[in-house]
């Protein structure tokens, strides 16, 4: 028995030592403050002019005495903070406000220089603290120029996680890091590898910094070809999976600032951060169809608009709060959008507003709302519906077209069962003609994907006389002039060329002299 | 022994590289976006600063040598250049209005550009000049120099600008930057 003695001891005393390191110690003193940050306000003009003081929100709190981290904590909504320093020796100290949070265990958002070193604000030093004293900071203020920057980039991206978390129950669990310095370099805000690389002076352009952290968000949750490369707001003539990645970056960036009840939450505004008033670089709001308007889907203008539309209403904190568009009857929750990008969207080859179109409306989400989807998006001539002549995918039900009739508007867009997702479509016409009379046959006024493919049958409906895909190496209408060999019945079909989308609005016409 | 330590070691910096790049790359594909631009699209790029000092040895001024990228997304024409104040009067040089004169434009892909007598320039869609300025600076001080260049295109009056700052015998900023953190002081208010 007795020789048991020390074996027990040497296993008792190391979990003794064990239990009390386990207990949480005496907090000497308790560090408390605020830390605010400088917002510059903007509108479609650039800078309001009118600078604002805001909450560092959920931001990394650090207690440091000659440089050495002696106690860490977290800013809550307020940008408040309380932290238990457990400390007992006189010394120097300072409290710092990081652009990180490490410290809130859901959040993964960081702002970091062209080095990849994170931001500090940094108070001044206490000397000789009594450890036995608490110490209120007071309200410490990171200034426009002196690091303001930096934290409204961090609260941008505050704000977007807790918009996800809106929509999905959660915070992203990704880690996003915006990198930005005054003088990096950089002229044009992008994108990659997990990473928004900001433009130097796009501290405070609050649209942009969204536009960037919604390309983020949705190569994580959603999917996009976006092609990339430079891209203009008055470019109508943009590649379909480009206008609808941009696009959606816009509209989700800035649904950011609609959910949050910011005041001119449509604007997007880009400015050279110039001191005063002014200084936008160029700007565009959603509530305005008329700047850079452009029909079809080939326009990212277009597309952040119409999906805007989906989602805005009256109560919508806009330039005109308390009215809304005749042609927009929808204000839905912005849930209905997001089951979209990260369900039907993800499985799409290549995506675009044809795959948010098909997969509003696939069994699996059936957001519904048909007639007021065509609405918003008919505004903006982005035509995803069957024209009147459907069916004629077939021979039996093609309709006359007779030469010199005027033109038809048409639609690539086959909806057999009515629930508004498409299908590829064949247009077929009955062309009864003269024998030794010639006929131009074209196609004109392509919107949208419509890169149409032109055909003339035989009276049998199966061999071709006369076809053309392009015609011009730059021009994806069609043109066909052909000799009718005898008086009959032929056909006419219009199928759309191999592309990158299905869908699309044309129009087709038959002349003879 | 010591060698299996290192093989645990160098497996757990695996795994930790592992969890960093989970933690910081997407899944899904990574297409490359970026912000849009307008019709006018002006860059401003440094490309020399002479400074002029004072008999005591403190900067007293100097000329900044700067590049202007001008792009224009749909044609522009009569596109004038001005160089201003962040407060929007004109740029100063000895206490007057800076004339920065016609602005010798050329085109990026060397070829001449289509420059006016009055110093305007016209551009096709997607066409790119440059033009270098010389701008001069009073003081020590960090100058914010602001171009605008407005014109006009098809669907009526274009304008942009861009600043660049030029630090001229003072830091740029009163950032501290150390391995760990760009450090600013925050100012306490009541």
């Amino acid at each position: 028995m007795r020789s048991g003695r020390p074996a027990r001891l040497l296993t008792v005393v190391p979990l003794l030592i064990l239990a009390f390191a386990a207990l949480p110690a005496r907090a000497n003193w308790v560090a408390t403050g605020t830390f605010l940050y400088e917002d510059r306000e903007q509108d479609l003009s650039g800078f309001t002019g009118v600078i604002s003081q805001k909450p560092v929100r959920f931001a990394d709190v650090e207690i440091v005495s000659n440089k050495k981290v002696i106690a860490k904590g977290s800013t809550d909504a307020l940008g408040a903070f309380s932290i238990a320093v457990v400390d007992s020796s006189v010394r120097s100290i300072q409290v710092r406000v990081l652009t990180t949070t490490g410290y809130t265990s859901d959040l993964f958002v960081r702002v970091v220089s062209g080095k990849s070193t994170a931001y500090a604000a940094l108070s001044s030093k206490i000397s000789n603290h009594d450890p036995t004293v608490n110490v209120n900071f007071g309200t410490m203020v990171v200034e426009v120029g002196g690091g303001g920057e930096a934290f409204n980039i961090f609260d941008q991206g505050v704000y977007g996680a807790d918009y996800v978390k809106a929509l999905k129950g959660s915070r992203p669990s990704q880690l996003i890091t915006f990198r930005w310095a005054i003088d990096a370099g950089v002229t044009v805000s992008y994108t990659s590898l997990g990473i928004c690389y900001l433009r130097d002076t796009a501290g405070y352009d609050d649209g942009p910094i969204l536009h960037e952290w919604a390309h983020y968000v949705m190569n994580y949750y959603s999917a996009a070809s976006n092609p990339g490369d430079v891209h203009y707001l008055s470019d109508c003539n943009q590649d379909i999976r480009l206008a609808f990645d941009e696009g959606r970056a816009t509209s989700f960036g800035l649904a950011v600032r609609r959910h949050f009840g910011m005041p001119g939450s449509n604007v997007y505004v880009r400015t050279d951060g110039a001191s005063g008033p002014g200084h936008a670089l160029n700007a565009y709001d959603l509530e305005t169809p008329s700047e850079y308007f452009c029909p079809g889907d080939t326009s990212e203008a277009s597309y952040s608009r119409a999906v805007w539309d989906v989602g805005d209403g009256p109560s919508t904190t806009d330039l005109t709060p308390g009215v809304d568009e005749d042609h927009d009857r929808l204000a839905l929750s912005d849930v209905e959008v997001w089951e979209v990008y990260t369900g039907p969207v993800t499985l799409a080859v290549n995506t675009s507003t044809e795959s948010f179109w098909d997969g509003w409306f696939d069994p699996a989400v059936a957001n519904g709302y048909l007639p007021e989807m065509r609405d918003v998006f008919g505004f903006y001539r982005i035509e995803f519906w069957p024209d009147g002549n459907e069916p004629n995918n077939t021979t039996a039900q093609a309709p006359l077209i007779t030469a010199n009739g005027g033109t038809w508007a048409l639609t690539y867009f086959y909806d057999p069962d009515g629930n508004g997702e498409g299908e590829p479509d064949a247009d077929l016409f009955r062309l009864e003609t003269v024998g030794g009379a010639s006929y131009t046959i074209q196609t004109l006024g392509l919107l949208s994907d419509a890169n149409t493919s032109l055909e003339v049958l035989d009276a049998d409906g199966v061999t071709v006389l006369a076809s053309n895909d392009d015609r011009a190496l730059d021009d994806p209408s069609s043109q066909i002039v052909w000799t009718a060999p005898r008086s009959d019945t032929f056909y006419v079909r219009s199928t759309h060329a191999p592309d990158y989308g299905i869908y699309g609005s044309y129009e087709l016409q038959v002349t003879s002299p | 022994m010591r060698r299996k330590q290192e093989r645990q070691g160098t497996a757990f910096s695996l795994l930790l590289l592992g969890v960093v790049f989970a933690m910081t790359i997407p899944c899904a594909s990574p297409a490359l976006g970026s912000e849009p631009l307008g019709d006018l699209d002006l860059r401003l790029t440094l490309v020399g600063l002479e400074t002029t000092t004072a008999s005591d040895g403190s900067v007293a001024g100097g000329v900044a040598r700067i590049e202007a990228t001008l792009e224009a997304a749909a044609p522009a024409r009569e596109a004038r250049l001005r160089v201003l104040r962040p407060d929007g009067t004109a740029w100063l040089a000895g206490g007057r209005p800076f004339d920065p004169g016609p602005t010798a434009w050329t085109r990026a892909d060397g070829g001449e550009a289509l420059v006016a007598a009055d110093g305007s320039v016209a551009l096709g869609a997607r066409e790119t000049v440059r033009a270098v300025l010389e701008i001069p600076l009073e003081g020590a001080a960090v100058h914010e120099i602001v171009v605008e260049v407005a014109g006009r295109g098809a669907r009526g009056s274009l304008r942009t600008e861009n600043v660049l700052r030029v630090a001229l015998g003072v830091p740029e900023t009163d950032a501290e930057e150390d391995d760990e953190y760009v450090s600013f002081p925050v100012e306490v208010r009541p």
